[in-house]
């Protein structure tokens, strides 16, 4: 103490009048406390992690180091509950915070208000995080995805307004799809900040669309931005966008930089596309299958209509091959002559019917050419009907019933033992092969 | 007559193609289908070449409104 006393003369020996002596350390402290909270209230800072250690309160511990200086950090259990990333030590992140100055202990740390992985490893190993915590919560399951919308007029998109994606996307829409129109909601896609820009837009575009009338809604979004390094595309691995992509009312399609780039977003879309030029192509090319679709139902209607025609024109052939047959046979040697034998219908009478079916199949024709149908079946049925009738009278009717049919030596019908005498040769028709006979006596009897 | 949407355009088509190629139909019915048919995919096709494609921009106004206005094409190209 007797230092302290010394030190205390000299300063108030050189104070001369003005009463001068020093600061107590509270008010250095507090003086510094003030400046540097002041000066340093929001730093963002790059570095490795180290010392990484989440104490039994809930708030981390742990150091930022870039190889030559290292700084000492706190992530309150009040803030750090929000962060869906956990640091571990090795990886490189990124932390906004403000400086803290421990009175108490004269130490200085960073109060960390949020943070980021930076760097491939802490990318890598954040991304798999994400990926796992969603992925167990179902977010990617495939049973969400929803089917694009048939046919897509009005499309929304999510990317900044002056980069490649929102040029790329055009440019394929004005070439390929004639009739899409676009509604762009603008977005920072990269730096700090630009997880939550998206995800606004991305809301302001289901807001704006549920107050639209049904001829004008978006059928679907394409959230996405052009090619670029990891950190670049970090925001479409961000895990409140993700969320805000699986709740948007309007399906939306992932588009993110190239086509091995994969991101959370990609996941939980409802269809991922490598590239935004690929995603307006995927738009485009449902209005190509649409039109596609027209121009192959007329080819269809047509050739049905040529079937239905061809199928006419064979039942109408056919038809009338069967009545020229069926008058044909009718008209055959055998039942004329039984028809005369019977004299029940004269030749000419057959000759008559055999016209009229004739007519009638000719008008037939006419109407089948006509394309009535029904009236083709209704007289297929009379024909059938008619033809019943005529076998009726058929003498091949008559043999089946056990009568037989008696020729002469000539093939001449004997009807009367007149017509025979004893000796002559005979022949004798049944309904199954012919006898050969002799006539060895006769009784001419009475008709 | 109103308009019928794309979606209920081609399911109609759909059904008429199916009935044309069932072949069952009498010729006047399959006539009067064949003219709806075409009808409808030609109402479709001109609706599509009609169609105009606008460019907007999603706004917001100050009392928070949220709206669209057109955005030109040709300066986003620099």
């Amino acid at each position: 103490m007797s230092g302290s006393t010394l030190f205390d003369a000299i300063l108030q020996e050189e104070g001369g009048e003005d009463v001068r002596r020093p600061m107590t350390v509270s008010e250095l402290n507090l003086e510094i406390g003030a400046r540097l909270e002041r000066d340093f209230s929001s730093v963002w800072v790059e570095g490795e992690v180290v010392g990484f250690n989440v104490a039994a309160s809930g708030h981390w511990y742990f150091s930022l180091n870039d190889g030559t200086s290292q700084i000492r950090c706190a992530c309150w259990k009040g803030t750090n509950f929000r962060i869906r990333f956990r640091p571990k030590n090795g990886i490189s992140i990124r932390v906004r915070g403000r400086i803290n100055f421990w009175r108490e202990r004269g130490e200085i740390s960073l109060s960390v208000d949020s943070l980021e992985p930076s760097g491939e490893g802490a990318l890598a190993a954040a991304f798999q995080q994400i990926y796992e915590r969603l992925d167990r919560e179902g977010l990617f399951s495939p049973e969400l995805k929803r089917p694009l919308p048939f046919f897509p007029r009005r499309i929304g998109v999510v990317t900044t307004k002056s980069g490649a994606a929102f040029h790329d996307i055009l440019t394929v829409i004005t070439r390929r799809a004639r009739s899409v129109s676009v509604v762009l909601a603008p977005a920072l896609v990269q730096g700090e900040g630009a997880a939550d820009s998206i995800r606004r837009a991305l809301v302001a575009l289901n807001d704006y669309n549920r107050g639209l009338d049904k001829a004008s809604k978006l059928d679907v979004l394409i959230v996405g931005r052009g090619g670029g390094s990891p950190e670049d595309l970090w925001a479409f691995n961000d895990e409140t966008l993700a969320r805000a992509i699986r709740a948007s009312e309007i399906p939306v399609i992932s588009a993110v930089g190239h086509e091995i780039d994969t991101t959370i977003a990609d996941h939980v879309a409802d269809r991922r596309a490598a590239t935004p030029s690929d995603a307006a192509a995927i738009v485009a090319a449902l209005e190509e299958d649409l039109i596609a679709y027209f121009e192959s139902a007329e080819e269809r209607i047509f050739n049905a209509i040529e079937n239905k025609f061809a199928t006419l024109d064979a039942a109408h052939s056919l038809a009338f091959e069967r009545l020229v047959n069926a008058s044909t046979a009718i008209c055959s040697t055998v039942t004329r002559r039984y028809l005369e034998a019977a004299g029940k219908l004269t030749i000419d009478g057959v000759r008559a019917r055999v016209e009229r079916l004739k007519a009638r199949s000719e008008m037939l024709s006419h109407r089948l050419a006509a394309g009535a149908n029904a009236t083709f079946v209704k007289n297929q049925t009379r024909f059938g009907v008619m033809t019943a009738k005529l076998d009726a009278l058929s003498p091949l009717a008559a043999l089946s019933r056990g009568y037989s049919v008696t020729l002469d030596g000539e093939g001449k019908l004997v009807t009367s033992a007149d017509s025979v005498e004893e000796g002559d040769k005979l022949k004798i028709r049944l309904k199954k092969g012919t006898l050969d006979a002799e006539v060895l006596a006769k009784d001419v009897g009475s008709e | 007559m109103k308009e019928l949407s794309f979606e209920d355009s081609l399911s109609a088509l759909e059904k008429i193609v199916a009935k044309l190629e069932d072949g069952e139909l009498k010729l006047d019915e399959s006539l009067a289908l064949f003219e709806k048919g075409i009808a409808l995919s030609r109402t479709c096709r001109e609706r599509l070449d009609a169609a105009e494609r606008r460019i907007e921009i999603l706004s917001r106004s100050a009392d928070g409104e949220l709206y669209t206005k057109d955005l030109d094409a040709d300066s986003l190209r620099n």
